[in-house]
């Protein structure tokens, strides 16, 4: 029997996964050789520590879903205050507006592609190997299709291609995602939806784009 | 996040023990739909007192950690999420009060007696001791530490090679066995039981 093989056969047993003949056996074991005792108990600490390592992160998890709560609630508030003071500043505003208007002060639309060249993710074929690259039906392959839209300038087609994903694939979920968003981003009928699915992502501490998520929030 | 998909109780129990990232999602989306709810009723429980806010929502907090470890290790048959998690808080809450003998507490018929199966997490052990604890994980490396955690909550090889990028999930088996070793082996310096 290999380590690895010995080290399974002490997980499968304190995973309850064991069946009842092997661990019949494997107890037999344990009451004659003290160095397996120690090292099932090593295990046994081990996993427990990693236990408390995940209930560590769900509290984390808890406490941003609480807060993000909170802020909908005081949001919910804050908006009538926000509608009577836009009402003021869009009256100071349309006045600046006017003069920056017709300068170069803004090029939104370049600006926003180089912040798509930035945080995009395009999914690379290596990484998911081959042949399942290949695969137009399965999620990998669709993935790269979508990718594959978002860069021809097609935002629709991969809003639509990168939301399904999102809600089917669990593995590649946070990926499609994090794309749905920066299609959002670039196309120009979905600034709410964007604006949402950012806040999710920079709120979910667990999502795999988290981290970029709030840097491209500090850019915007 | 889109909840939309657990339309019943039996969804959410489905999807948390099937583990991985169906697991986490359904945690997630649970403690969205009850949170509340659960954290009035137990802050009505205790007689509303707006300081105790926070204290409540903390322990509610560490109730759902207890329900959703029960849920996964078959714990729970039946009945609604919703009252389990608040028999949960209450049965922790009146555990607190008789070590602390200040608050009145109404009669319920929800009290669970379950709600001493402590974790670290849920438990209090001594600071000092959770530091060394901290400071003992910490020696094994972040990638390590995903890897394993991962692994524990029921994410296949294939999903943890996907999410982490690992070439393969050859590459990511060989990983966690090595990551375990390396666990194991900071163990050895752990004098005490947590």
């Amino acid at each position: 029997m290999t380590e690895e093989q010995r080290i399974e056969r002490i997980e499968s047993y304190l995973s309850g996964e064991m069946s009842q003949e092997d661990k019949v056996s494997f107890e037999s074991e344990l009451t004659q050789d003290q160095d397996l005792r120690e090292e099932v108990a090593l295990h046994r600490k081990a996993d427990r520590a990693i236990a408390y390592l995940n209930e560590k992160q769900l509290k984390q998890r808890l406490q941003t879903i609480t807060a993000g709560q909170k802020a909908s609630a005081s949001g919910g508030r804050m908006r009538k205050l926000v509608i009577r003071l836009s009402i003021a500043a869009s009256i100071v505003l349309l006045a600046t507006w006017s003069v920056l208007i017709t300068t170069d002060y803004f090029d939104q639309n370049a600006s926003l592609a180089d912040l798509s060249e930035e945080f995009f993710v395009p999914t690379q074929p290596e990484v998911f190997r081959g042949e399942d690259a290949q695969d137009k039906s399965s999620y990998t392959g669709q993935l790269i299709e979508a990718d594959l839209m978002y860069q021809s300038g097609d935002f629709e087609g991969a809003i639509a291609e990168y939301k399904r994903l999102s809600l089917n694939s669990n593995t590649l979920n946070d990926r499609a995602e994090w794309n749905l968003a920066m299609s959002y981003l670039l196309s120009e009928s979905h600034q709410g939806e964007f604006d949402a699915l950012l806040d999710q992502i920079t709120g979910d501490t667990t999502h795999m784009y988290h981290e970029r998520a709030l840097s491209l929030l500090e850019e915007l | 996040m889109n909840c939309t998909e657990y339309k019943t109780d039996e969804d959410f129990v489905i999807a948390l023990r099937s583990g991985g990232r169906n697991r986490d999602r359904a945690a997630d989306c649970l403690y969205r739909r009850y949170s509340e709810q659960t954290v009035s009723s137990v802050q009505r429980f205790v007689g509303y007192n707006s300081g105790q806010h926070d204290e409540v929502r903390d322990l509610a907090q560490d109730a759902f950690l207890i329900m959703i470890r029960k849920i996964c290790e078959g714990g729970y048959n039946d009945g609604s999420l919703i009252h389990f998690w608040i028999g949960i808080a209450k049965g922790r809450l009146r555990n607190k009060v008789k070590r602390d003998a200040k608050t009145n507490l109404v009669d319920d018929p929800l009290l669970f007696d379950g709600a001493d199966d402590e974790s670290p997490e849920t438990r209090m052990i001594s600071k000092q001791q959770l530091e060394i604890l901290d400071g003992k994980l910490d020696e094994i490396g972040m990638r390590c530490k995903q890897v394993l955690m991962m692994w524990a909550r029921d994410y296949s090889m294939k999903e943890i090679a996907v999410e982490l990028e690992f070439s393969s999930e050859a590459m990511a088996r060989k990983t966690k066995y090595k990551c375990k070793q390396k666990l194991v082996a900071v163990m050895k310096d752990i004098h005490f039981e947590f």
